[in-house]
């Protein structure tokens, strides 16, 4: 066609898609697990989306965020949807990346030479999880900033740096005006930027090494071409994806709660979202001391090394890195998500 | 409990359960075609 022949000239397109068409993706029993790169990536492009189209009524004031928030849904067409979309869309990204880090992690697919997509990957979940964060205080309503409150002061216990931390993050001794500002820019500006960077990287190593595949499998011939092959495959599970996004949006909307009074005493119970309770149930279920020290000080300690261990878990795990299996691990990822799976279900129950 | 539920929604701008249903429905049936076009475009495309 003439016009796919000029577009082409310039844009040299059909190099891209030729390149697309040479990545082959497995084809194995695992296969399944694959799409939960996709659709986080997915989630991710919705947010963006509707995080912009939040922007444009958004206020970052504490006397005018929650009467923005409330123009929004009362006044705007379809505004309470949109605010909806993006409160949904945010959960169920972080657990696709979840999802993804996990299964990544059982099929040992962080082994030679995949260390950089690990790193990148782990990155990711906590900039997912960040954006979780900052985005929850901007509504500016009481639970919102209550809850905003206890989260930031968390750090505190945190050896030498600790009072630094809890201030940089408020951007004072209380959350007001200037928090606000803070957890604006980290959410719409800061958080977006660092992600687009590293979701590139990602998505380049990505081509460059191929998916895995788990040890001990066997894949069926060389694998279906990325473009367009596995492309439909993903579209159908991201049209899936974008349903339940929407139809969860509708039956169970994002709420307002009254603006919040700084003033006035915290209401009762106040709970951080899904993925922070199994932290929230261990300091809860902790004594306040332990050895004398304090509980709070050794669940950030143990906190941050956690962390150090699963960004460089492939240059630890040295038999994968060899190629051969290393049940250790696996039983050290099992017992991590059945703690952190009773642990949330306790802080729920309870 | 199921009526002060509705009325906060209310003042919230968002629309009453019924008008919600109605939508997801329409949202439903659409993606369902979708889903269906492009799963029959994917297996033209095993075939080639």
């Amino acid at each position: 066609m003439a016009h796919d022949s000029w577009l082409n000239d310039r844009l040299r397109y059909r190099t891209t898609l030729e390149l697309l068409a040479r990545k082959l993706v497995p084809q194995h029993r695992h296969s399944f697990w694959y799409f939960f790169g996709g659709l986080s990536f997915f989630f991710f492009v919705i947010q963006i989306v509707t995080g912009m189209l939040l922007l444009v009524y958004y206020s970052p004031t504490p006397e005018t965020a929650h009467e923005s928030v409330s123009f929004l849904m009362t006044q705007v067409p379809y505004g309470w949807l949109i605010r909806s979309v993006h409160g949904w869309s945010a959960n169920l990204m972080i657990g696709c990346v979840l999802v993804h880090l996990v299964s990544t992690f059982f099929m040992k697919a962080y082994r030679r030479p995949r260390e950089s997509m690990w790193v990148t990957g782990v990155v990711l979940l906590f900039l997912v999880m960040g954006f979780g964060f900052t985005g929850y205080l901007l509504p500016w309503d009481t639970v919102s900033y209550f809850a905003t409150q206890i989260g930031t002061e968390i750090p505190r216990s945190i050896p030498v740096i600790g009072s630094l931390a809890v201030k940089l993050i408020r951007g004072g001794d209380y959350i007001a005006a200037d928090s606000l500002r803070r957890m604006f820019a980290l959410h719409v500006v800061i958080l977006p930027l660092i992600s687009i960077i590293l979701v590139a990287f990602h998505l380049i190593l990505n081509q460059v090494h191929g998916s895995s595949v788990p040890l001990r499998t066997n894949a069926n011939g060389p694998g279906i071409p990325f473009y367009p092959n596995y492309l439909f495959r993903d579209l159908i599970a991201w049209t899936i994806a974008l349903g339940a996004a929407v139809i969860l949006a509708l039956l169970l909307p994002v709420s307002l709660g009254p603006k919040a009074e700084p003033m006035a005493s915290a209401p009762g119970g106040i709970r951080p979202e899904w993925y922070f309770l199994s932290l929230y149930e261990t300091l809860r279920l902790l004594p306040g001391e332990i050895l004398g020290m304090n509980t709070e000080m050794l669940v950030n300690v143990g906190v941050g090394i956690a962390t150090l261990v699963l960004l460089l878990v492939p240059f630890l795990d040295r038999r994968a890195h060899r190629g051969e299996p290393s049940p250790v691990y696996t039983w050290i990822g099992i017992f991590t998500i059945l703690y952190i799976g009773v642990s949330t279900t306790l802080a729920y129950l309870t | 409990m199921n009526d002060t539920l509705n009325a906060t929604q209310e003042m919230a701008g968002i629309p009453d359960p019924g008008v919600r249903v109605v939508i997801a429905a329409i949202v439903i049936f659409v993606l369902a075609v979708t889903v269906l076009l492009l799963y029959a475009r994917m297996q033209e495309l095993d075939k080639k």
